[in-house]
């Protein structure tokens, strides 16, 4: 099934989650966030957040700014 | 010099540092440590997982340094609500500092948007410190909002042209309740002790030091210029006059003074 991550399409395995998602990529929770369709997806929720084909995901993280 | 109280904390520098255009995590740790500053900002982005950025958080955080997440590059008060949310779950803290400014060549805060996302991030407990135009009607409908401080810019961002605005900064400090950090346009040191000087509680600095000749050394002279604004407006400064005051006993010398 495919998602949108960051905005482009992306191939996943049925029954990912966004645990498994971000582990793949070599995202680390800690100082990261991420929300499906413009909600956040609190963290505590993300072992069991289950990917469905289409879903919008977007994870964020802290860059340097002023 | 008295402790800055901000965001119901209480901190011994006078300076807020933005994280942006250092040349590495290391550069920009050395010199948060110089200027002495005790709060730094810092965006929120998506993840580029091909490219992995230099970590900017650990450092900071090993050294104690609270965070002040910012919303830069939202558009409106929706997109500012959304950052704040991500914000707050990627860092734990309820800090945001408010910045939206759809006009790409000043960056000018977006005052309509800026109230309107303020309204509801307080709401939803955040801390909220928006960066503002100097506008003093605007700064006290914050405050009547909520908001835990205001940051009224000098110039616009990164431009280091001073505090163009030093006549309405000095109505939004003779009369806010919250705290007032001047932010944005501080290009020296001496800007940022003149703000101070003049009453402004902190001073948010960020192109001035990171994008100077030696940010490091640079640093070290924004903490001193902190400290000397601070002191001078505790000590209370002597007052400007038209006429001389004179300083020297003014009885005659060898024959009557002059008149």
């Amino acid at each position: 099934m495919k998602i949108v991550f960051n905005g482009k399409e992306r191939q996943v395995r049925e029954g990912q989650t966004l645990e498994g998602l971000c582990e793949e990529l070599g995202i680390k929770p800690e100082g990261a966030a991420a929300a499906c369709s413009g909600e956040v997806v609190p963290k505590g929720q993300w072992k069991d957040f289950a990917l469905k084909d289409g879903m919008e995901i977007d994870v964020f993280s802290l860059v340097a700014g002023g | 010099m008295e402790k800055l109280k901000l965001g119901g904390k209480e901190f011994d520098n006078r300076l807020i540092i933005g994280t942006g255009k250092y040349s590495s995590g290391q550069q920009l740790a050395e010199a948060c440590k110089a200027s002495g500053a005790q709060i730094a900002t810092m965006a929120v982005k998506r993840v580029d997982a091909e490219r992995h950025s230099d970590e900017i958080v650990k450092p900071l955080k090993e050294m104690g340094v609270e965070f002040m997440p910012n919303t830069s590059g939202a558009k409106n008060a929706k997109e500012a609500v959304f950052a704040a949310r991500l914000a707050r779950e990627a860092l734990g803290t309820d800090w945001i500092k408010v910045e939206i400014h759809p006009d790409v060549r000043y960056l000018l805060p977006d005052p309509v948007e800026t109230l309107e996302a303020c309204e509801t991030l307080v709401k939803e407990g955040f801390k909220v410190f928006p960066y503002i135009q100097a506008d003093p009607v605007l700064a006290r409908r914050l405050e009547e909002i909520g908001c835990a401080a205001v940051m009224p810019l000098g110039a616009p961002i990164g431009s280091a042209r001073g505090l163009e605005t030093i006549a309405m900064l000095k109505i939004i400090i003779a009369h806010a309740g919250v705290p007032v950090v001047v932010d944005a346009g501080i290009g020296s040191p001496s800007d940022a002790c003149k703000a101070l000087e003049l009453g402004a509680d902190a001073v948010m600095v960020n192109t001035a030091i990171a994008a100077s000749g030696d940010p490091v050394g640079m640093a070290g002279a924004f903490k001193l210029a902190q400290q000397a604004g601070r002191e001078a407006f505790e000590a209370g400064l002597a007052g400007r006059t038209e006429t001389a005051r004179p300083t020297s006993p003014m009885e005659a010398f060898l024959k009557e003074a002059m008149k």
